[in-house]
């Protein structure tokens, strides 16, 4: 309410009639600027241990992999400078680039990637188990690393390129422990950028490396990373030019930034209501026919203009922007779970599976918790929750807004859930081993038709073969309905295009080294 | 001698209080449902060797066991989650020192326009400068500081564009100054008014002014200072919380101060942030209090330290 209230002050003035950004860069010269990205508890740029997109964002300024983004957004190769992969796809070798050094000035070694996914598992932070198709890492000399895998993986350069797998150096973090890289001195990085002052819970300065060996390509020379909170400021900052990009702002003045900052980036993600299928999950979820009928009823066009973010009605739960060499997009291959143009035909089976299942008109339909941790996706669920009533009768589930929500999940101690997956790469398999058995999966969904397709679909070195392995993925979970997938979202940001060019959007995560004076 | 052996039984007291407050704070900060390691994207084994590194799996009594052992050693230990590794007491000496300068300079301003306006108005009351003045202290009263703060970045940063949005940039503090004093002063405007009214009305005046002493001396010299006791009682809680800062001030202005974790670290079940700055914040307020006993007795010796 507080924010809300702040930000329609904000916004009503500013609609008043100022909107014009400001900046000031000469064409061709090295820019300097401010930007918001998150807040101070975002800000880990500690490789093992970095979770959020700011985070990692900034991880990829100030360290690189075997590989990296480049100014287009295509994953290339970064400190390794060659790759030999072996007839079987199972064995990868790196040889490093000659030119390549820590900013203390020690060379970057395969040793150091050797370390740093070693240093990674130990963390044992959100995304320890990110190189887990890496069944080892050998380094036969000081510039040559020899990586095995488990399986034939065609997405490996896009997780090489992920942060988490960047190289770290083993001195630092044993002499500095528990706040190894919390404090610019505290850490030696490998990438484009150092870090020159950080004001705790105020700003991060990055300065660049004129001994970076890309250095000649790098157009952004200083980068002030203002650790904000609340997003009414960070709208604000935009507005007054203090800062060209701001990673979050107040969605509902979504519509006055539009043409005036607003960009809008493929997602990557989905919007869905997790089903608990577990043993302790409810029994009348347990049905299949009670699932699809709940999926069914859900008016999904409305949700999408709820929420005014031009989103995408999910019929799949696959996202779409995947796609193949060709320039297919992979959901328009897929068959889908329901058929999105015909509403009022879904809502009669619907009732038809409902009153199967014995719960004609929602008669005698058991109490159930349906649990958020927003007040946004409550609003969203309160939404779903009127179509279930006005569709199928169903008046027994509430909606509650918890603060315990992620232990709830993972213990399985719930009915029904909000639940979000946002790639951390767009390989299709990011999103569907969310559902294999064993995953963070929290709807306790177990299925071994679902799991073999999946490992299939990894291991298939053939495209078309993968993909058809995929599409069985999509369909045995059309079938068994453990999610209910929702919408598909954008990902959404500011940045001043007005004076500024070259911010590189991956998957959520930004980098402003190409960014450069129009 | 006195009054020094008073002061130490007060800090006695200060310590069993602070040891109270710690181990209330301990366990109701655990009765919060969560911890520090949740996220959509982290595994359970993986949180489950976090709990087991931090300690977060044993028994709530060693957790406290340890906790207070460790604090006995003046280790509070590291943030968890809002400054991943860093040590508490660091944390909180850094921002500490940040909200300190700018809530000085907060009470300053609000002492220097609060007591001398209180006075005006309770002087010339239910005049023109009275009335003034009480709709002033009214409406700052009565609207909160995010909104303040709102309109003065509206104002000043996004259209005029005098002053920037940052904390960090140059004249960055006088808006976060203005939030922060506008509340203490209107309170302390009302204090002081009501406070000289009482005052006016005692009998030792109404003889002062009876025995044919000049009303400069008797509203100077006697009214005043003793209407200053009412006022010292809030400055001291006072000074306990502007010093530390406010949540909308520094959370608006992007001020990197202490104010914002007393919300931030209970919402990210930053635990070690949670007590570090519970304790600071009780240890002020314990000590702002002595002080301003201490302080009573210069004004009127009839108050014992007790």
């Amino acid at each position: 309410m507080k924010k809300k209230l702040l930000s329609l002050v904000l916004g009503v003035t500013m609609a008043l009639g100022m909107c014009s950004v400001t900046g000031t860069a000469a064409e061709g010269e090295e820019v300097s600027f401010a930007v918001c990205g998150g807040s101070e508890d975002a800000m880990v740029i500690d490789t093992g241990r970095s979770a959020t997109l700011c985070g990692l964002s900034a991880c990829r300024h100030l360290y690189e992999g075997l590989y990296k983004l480049d100014a287009e957004g295509n994953v290339v190769l970064g400190q390794a400078e060659n790759v030999e992969i072996s007839e079987d796809e199972l064995t990868y070798t790196f040889t490093l680039r000659d030119d390549i050094t820590w900013s203390d000035g020690e060379p970057v070694t395969a040793e150091d990637f050797v370390y740093g996914w070693q240093y990674l598992k130990d963390c044992s932070a959100d995304y320890s188990s990110i190189l887990d198709m890496v069944a080892g890492a050998e380094a036969a000399d000081e510039k040559t690393l020899v990586v095995t895998l488990n399986y034939a993986c065609s997405y490996l350069p896009s997780v090489l390129a992920f942060p988490s797998t960047y190289p770290v150096r083993q001195d630092y973090v044993e002499e500095y422990g528990d706040s190894y890289a919390t404090d610019p001195d505290l850490a030696v990085y490998n990438g484009a950028y150092t870090v020159t002052d950080w004001t705790h819970q105020q700003s991060l300065v990055m300065t660049k490396r004129a001994d970076y060996y890309n250095a000649a390509e790098i157009t952004a020379g200083e980068i002030t990373w203002e650790l904000m909170t609340d997003t009414s400021t960070m709208m604000a900052s935009f507005q007054s030019g203090d800062i060209i990009y701001s990673d979050s702002y107040p969605e509902q003045e979504a519509g006055m930034l539009t043409d005036n900052g607003l960009h809008f980036a493929p997602g990557y993600n989905n919007y869905c209501i997790m089903l608990n299928v577990s043993e302790s999950g409810p029994e009348v979820l347990k049905d299949v026919n009670v699932r699809k009928a709940l999926s069914l009823a859900i008016d999904r066009d409305r949700l999408v203009s709820i929420r005014n973010m031009e989103d995408e009605a999910a019929a799949t739960y696959t996202p779409d922007g995947l796609t193949n060499e060709a320039g297919e997009d992979f959901i328009d291959t897929v068959t889908p779970w329901y058929d999105l143009s015909d509403y009022e035909a879904n809502c009669e089976e619907a009732k038809a599976l409902l009153a199967e299942a014995g719960y004609p008109d929602g008669e005698g339909f058991p109490t159930l918790t349906y649990i958020v941790n927003t007040d946004d996706r409550r609003e969203m669920a309160e939404a779903v929750l009127g179509d279930w009533s006005a569709v199928l009768g169903i008046n027994s589930i509430t909606v509650e807004t918890v603060e315990s929500f992620f232990a709830q999940r993972q213990s399985k101690d719930y009915d029904m859930s909000y639940f979000g997956w946002y790639m951390d790469y767009p390989d299709i398999s990011n999103m569907l081993n969310t559902m294999t058995t064993g995953s963070n999966n929290d709807a306790g969904y177990s299925s071994e038709a679902y799991d073999e397709a999946y490992n299939t679909a990894i291991s298939s070195a053939d495209q078309e073969a993968q993909w058809e392995a995929y599409r069985q993925c999509e369909a045995i979970l059309a079938e068994d309905v453990p999610v209910i997938p929702l919408l598909h979202s954008q990902n959404t940001y500011l940045f001043d295009d007005f004076n500024y060019d070259g911010l590189v959007y991956y998957c959520g995560n930004f980098y402003f080294g190409y960014v450069h004076a129009l | 001698m006195e009054l020094f052996q008073k002061i130490i039984k007060r800090v006695l007291l200060a310590v069993f209080s602070l040891f109270v407050i710690v181990t209330i704070t301990f366990f109701l900060m655990n009765l919060i449902p969560g911890d520090p390691f949740m996220s959509e994207k982290a595994n359970p084994e993986a949180q489950a060797a976090l709990r087991a590194k931090y300690g977060l799996d044993q028994p709530i009594y060693i957790q406290y066991g340890k906790y207070l052992n460790g604090l006995l050693h003046g280790d509070m230990g590291n943030s968890y989650v809002l400054q991943k590794g860093r040590a508490i007491s660091t944390i909180v000496t850094e921002s500490f020192a940040v909200s300190m300068s700018l809530g000085i300079r907060a009470l300053i301003l609000a002492i220097l326009i609060g007591v001398p306006l209180g006075c005006i108005a309770g002087l010339w009351k239910n005049k023109v400068p009275d009335a003034c003045i009480r709709v002033i202290s009214a409406v700052g009263i009565s609207v909160p500081g995010y909104v303040i703060a709102a309109v003065l970045m509206l104002l000043l940063a996004v259209q005029l564009r005098v002053l920037p949005t940052s904390y960090n940039r140059p004249g960055g503090t006088v808006m976060p100054i203005i939030t922060l004093s506008l509340y203490p002063t209107c309170y302390l405007i009302r204090l002081t008014r009501a406070s000289i009214l009482e005052v006016l009305n005692q009998d030792y005046l109404r003889t002062e002014r009876a025995k044919g002493m000049s009303e400069r001396v008797v509203i100077f010299v006697h009214a005043l200072k003793n209407s200053l006791i009412p006022i010292i009682t809030y400055l001291g809680p006072l000074t306990a919380s502007i010093l530390t800062g406010g949540f909308v001030a520094e959370s608006v202005f992007n001020v990197p101060g202490l104010g914002r974790y007393f919300v931030s670290a209970i919402n990210s079940r930053d635990y070690t942030l949670i007590m570090g700055t519970t304790i600071f914040y009780a240890a002020l307020i314990i000590f702002m209090n002595l002080v301003c006993d201490i302080l009573y007795q210069v004004v009127d010796p009839r108050i014992k330290l007790d």
